[in-house]
C-alpha cells in the first residue's frame, strides 16, 4: 500500500509540474487572444478575462489584418526561399561528404563546421551589412533569403551527413548498379529515406527565418518590404498603444506557424528522434 | 551472355592493406563460379571489383571481350544480389523490380511484362504491391533475385546472399538458386564463406586465402585433390584431420614418423615428389571418413592407438573425437552408427592413408606432395 501511495504521489507531482509548465506557456497566448477583442477602454476596465461576446471588438482583427497582411506575405517569401536555398545547397553537400572518400574530405567538413562556432549575430553585423550593401541587396528580400539560407546550411549539413551515413551503403551501390547516377540516387534513394529529417530541418530553418529580427531590421527600409518581426515592432506606437489592434496583429502573425506546426508535428517528432533507435 | 576474365588483379587500399594479390581467373560463359574463403580473404573485394564498386589497383577485368576496368557499374551490364538484399524500403516489390528498367527508359508495358514474368518465376505474383518490410526473409531474398533477373544481365554477382536466412530456408534457396541459374543460363559469380554452399552450388569453386587464389576446380576435385593444406582444411565438414610428423623411408615403404616414435605407413599412389622431402617435417592429412573403427575397417589401413574423447551421434552416422595417446594431436572419425565406443576407450584407429594427402611442411599453405604429376592449380 505504501508503495502504491508513493507511486501515486510521484505521478501526481509529475502531472502538476507539467500542468504548471503548460499554464506558463499558454497563459500569454490566451491573454493575447483575449486582448485582441478589446478596445483600449475595455482593456483598462477588465484586462484579465473575456468580455461578453456581443462586445467583442472584431474591428481590431480587420485592422490587424490590414496592417500585418503584407508582412506575413513577405515573411513567407523569405522563409520559404531560405528553406529552399538551404536544402538545395546542403543536400548535395551532405551527400558528397557522407558517401565519397576523397582527399581532404574531413578538412572540408570541419572547415564547414567551424563556421558554426563563429559569432554570427552581433559580431558580424557590420561586415554582413557591408557585404549585402556592396551586392546592392539592401532593402531587398533576396538578401534575407540569402543570409538565412546560407547561414542555416551548416547545421543542416551536420545533421544530414550523419543521417545519410546511417543509410545502408548497399542501397546506394545497388542503385548505382541499377543505373542511377548521383542525382538520381539523391532523388530516388536518399530523399525518400531521409524525409523526416529533411522535414525537421526545413521546419527549423523556416522558424529561424520567420523569427529573425536583427537582419530584417537593419537591411529593410520600406514599410512594404518588412517581415513580421520588424513589422510588429513598428506597430508598437510611440505615444498611444492600441492594445487590441496590436494583439490581433500578433495573433494573426502567429497563425501561419501554428498551422505549419499542426501539419508537420508528426514529421517533426519523428525527425528529432531519428537515429535514436536503429531499425 | 559472356564469360568473365580476370588477369593479375590487385587491390591495395589507401592504408596499404593488400586485399587481392595477382588474382587471375577465367569464368566461363554460363558457369556458376563460387568464390569461397574465410573472412578477409579478398573474395568480396574481388566481386566488388567485378561489379565496379571498388577501384582496381592493378590488372584487368573483362566481361566477354570488353575490358571494364574504367566502366561505371551501371554500364557493365551486370546485376548484383547483396547480402543485405539492398531492397529499397520505400518502394513496393513491383517498384523495386522495375527500378532498373525504368532508369533504362524501357516502355511501361515492357517493364510490366518483365516484372510480372520474374514475379511468376519466383512465386512473388501476389506480393507485388507489398513493401519489403512486410515480407519474410525468404521472400525478400526472392525480390532481390527478381530485381537481378528482370535486367537480363550478362552476369549475376551474388555477395553471400543466403547468409541472413535460417538453415532450413538456406537449403531451399540453394536449390532454387541453382535451378534458376540453369534455367536462365547466365554466368554467375557467387561469394560465400560457407563451404557447403560452395560445394553444392558451384560448377567450379575458387578457394581464396589472404588475398590469393589457392585453387580453382570443380567441387569434387577440390575435395579429393586439395592443392595445399589450406584448401584441404577449409573444404570439408568436419575438416580434414592433420597429423604432424617427419617423412621417413623403410625400404620401399614411405613412413610418417609421429611423436613418441609412432610410425604410420603411407599408402599414397603418387610418390614422385616424396624423395625430395625425406627427413623433413610433413603433415599427413586424412579426412574423417578415411578413419575407421576396427570392426568396419577395409584392408590395407595403418593402425594407430587413440583415446576416445567425445562422441556426437548424427543419426545415420556418428563423429568420434579422438586424441593420439600421449600427444596433443586430435582427430575426428566419421563412423557408421553401429560402431560401439565410449568416452575414455582406447581404440585401434585404422587410417586409410591411400586416400590421404601429405603436405610439405607445417605452414598453412604447404603444398600437397601427393597430387598427380599433371595436376594444375586452376582447372
Amino acid at each position: 500500500m505504501r508503495h502504491h501511495a508513493r507511486l501515486r504521489f510521484k505521478e501526481c507531482s509529475k502531472h502538476l509540474l507539467l500542468c504548471g509548465a503548460l499554464i506558463f506557456s499558454f497563459v500569454p497566448f490566451l491573454l493575447m487572444l483575449m486582448i485582441s477583442f478589446k478596445t483600449n477602454d475595455q482593456y483598462t476596465v477588465n484586462p484579465w478575462w473575456f468580455d461578453a461576446p456581443s462586445q467583442w471588438a472584431w474591428v481590431n482583427w480587420i485592422k490587424g489584418w490590414n496592417t500585418v497582411g503584407h508582412y506575413i506575405a513577405n515573411s513567407i517569401v523569405v522563409a520559404v526561399g531560405s528553406v529552399v536555398l538551404c536544402l538545395a545547397v546542403s543536400i548535395p553537400t551532405s551527400y558528397v561528404l557522407a558517401r565519397y572518400r576523397f582527399r581532404g574530405r574531413e578538412l572540408v567538413y570541419y572547415a564547414l563546421m567551424i563556421t558554426m562556432f563563429l559569432p554570427g549575430g552581433a559580431a558580424a553585423l557590420v561586415t554582413t551589412f557591408k557585404l549585402i550593401s556592396s551586392m546592392g541587396l539592401v532593402n531587398n528580400l533576396a538578401a534575407l533569403v540569402l543570409l538565412s539560407g546560407i547561414g542555416g546550411q551548416v547545421g543542416c549539413v551536420f545533421i544530414l551527413r550523419q543521417f545519410i551515413e546511417d543509410i545502408p551503403r548497399d542501397l546506394f551501390e545497388s542503385a548505382s548498379i541499377d543505373g542511377a547516377g548521383h542525382l538520381r540516387q539523391i532523388w530516388s534513394i536518399m530523399l525518400p529515406l531521409s524525409g523526416p529529417v529533411i522535414g525537421t530541418l526545413a521546419i527549423m530553418n523556416f522558424l529561424g527565418a520567420w523569427n529573425d529580427l536583427i537582419m530584417p531590421l537593419i537591411l529593410l527600409r520600406d514599410d512594404t518590404m518588412l517581415t513580421i518581426p520588424v513589422g510588429l515592432m513598428r506597430l508598437d506606437g510611440e505615444y498611444v498603444k492600441m492594445w487590441g489592434e496590436l494583439m490581433a496583429a500578433y495573433t494573426i502573425a502567429s497563425i501561419p506557424l501554428v498551422v505549419l506546426f499542426l501539419f508537420t508535428i508528426r514529421l517533426f517528432v519523428r525527425g528529432l528522434t531519428a537515429g535514436a533507435v536503429k531499425g | 551472355m559472356a564469360g568473365i576474365s580476370i588477369r593479375d588483379l590487385q587491390k591495395v587500399y589507401d592504408n596499404g592493406y593488400h586485399a587481392v594479390k595477382d588474382a587471375s581467373l577465367e569464368i566461363r560463359d554460363r558457369e556458376f563460379m563460387v568464390l569461397v574463403g574465410p573472412s578477409g580473404c579478398g573474395k568480396t573485394t574481388t566481386l566488388r571489383m567485378i561489379a565496379g564498386l571498388e577501384d582496381i589497383s592493378g590488372g584487368e577485368i573483362r566481361i566477354g571481350e570488353r575490358c571494364i576496368n574504367d566502366v561505371a557499374p551501371k554500364d557493365r551490364d551486370i546485376a548484383m544480389v547483396f547480402q543485405s538484399y539492398a531492397l529499397y524500403p520505400h518502394m513496393t516489390v513491383y517498384e523495386n523490380m522495375a527500378f532498373a528498367l525504368k532508369l533504362r527508359r524501357m516502355p511501361k508495358p515492357e517493364i510490366h511484362a518483365k516484372v510480372v514474368d520474374a514475379a511468376h518465376l519466383l512465386g512473388l505474383s501476389t506480393q507485388l504491391e507489398k513493401l519489403p518490410k512486410h515480407l519474410s526473409g525468404g521472400q525478400r531474398q526472392r525480390v532481390a533475385l527478381g530485381r537481378a533477373i528482370v535486367r537480363q544481365p550478362k552476369a549475376f554477382l551474388f555477395d553471400e546472399p543466403l547468409s541472413n536466412l535460417d538453415a532450413k530456408l538456406r537449403g531451399e534457396m540453394r536449390y532454387e538458386l541453382k535451378s534458376l541459374q540453369h534455367r536462365l543460363a547466365t554466368t554467375a559469380v557467387y561469394v560465400t564463406h560457407d563451404q557447403i554452399e560452395a560445394m553444392t552450388l558451384g560448377d567450379r569453386i575458387t578457394v581464396m586465402s589472404m588475398g590469393e587464389i589457392q585453387q580453382v576446380a570443380p567441387p569434387t576435385v577440390v575435395y579429393a585433390f586439395p592443392y595445399n593444406r589450406f584448401v584441404a582444411g577449409f573444404i570439408g565438414t568436419p575438416p580434414m584431420n592433420f597429423l604432424t610428423g617427419r617423412l621417413a623411408r623403410d625400404g620401399e615403404i614411405w613412413l610418417c614418423e609421429l611423436s613418441q616414435g609412432r610410425r604410420l605407413a603411407l599408402g599414397m599412389r603418387e610418390r614422385d615428389r616424396l624423395p625430395g622431402h625425406l627427413g623433413s617435417d610433413v603433415v599427413l592429412g586424412v579426412r574423417p571418413e578415411h578413419l575407421h573403427a576396427p570392426q568396419v575397417a577395409p584392408p590395407g589401413c595403418t593402425v594407430c592407438q587413440m583415446r576416445v574423447e567425445v562422441i556426437e551421434h548424427m543419426g545415420d552416422h556418428q563423429y568420434i573425437y579422438l586424441r593420439l595417446e600421449g600427444s596433443e594431436e586430435a582427430v575426428i572419425m566419421k563412423a557408421p552408427p553401429q560402431v560401439q565406443a565410449a568416452s575414455g576407450d582406447l581404440m585401434p584407429v585404422h587410417l586409410d592413408t591411400s586416400s590421404g594427402h601429405l603436405f610439405a611442411g607445417t605452414h598453412e599453405h604447404a603444398a600437397n606432395l601427393t597430387l598427380p604429376q599433371d595436376f594444375h592449380r586452376q582447372q
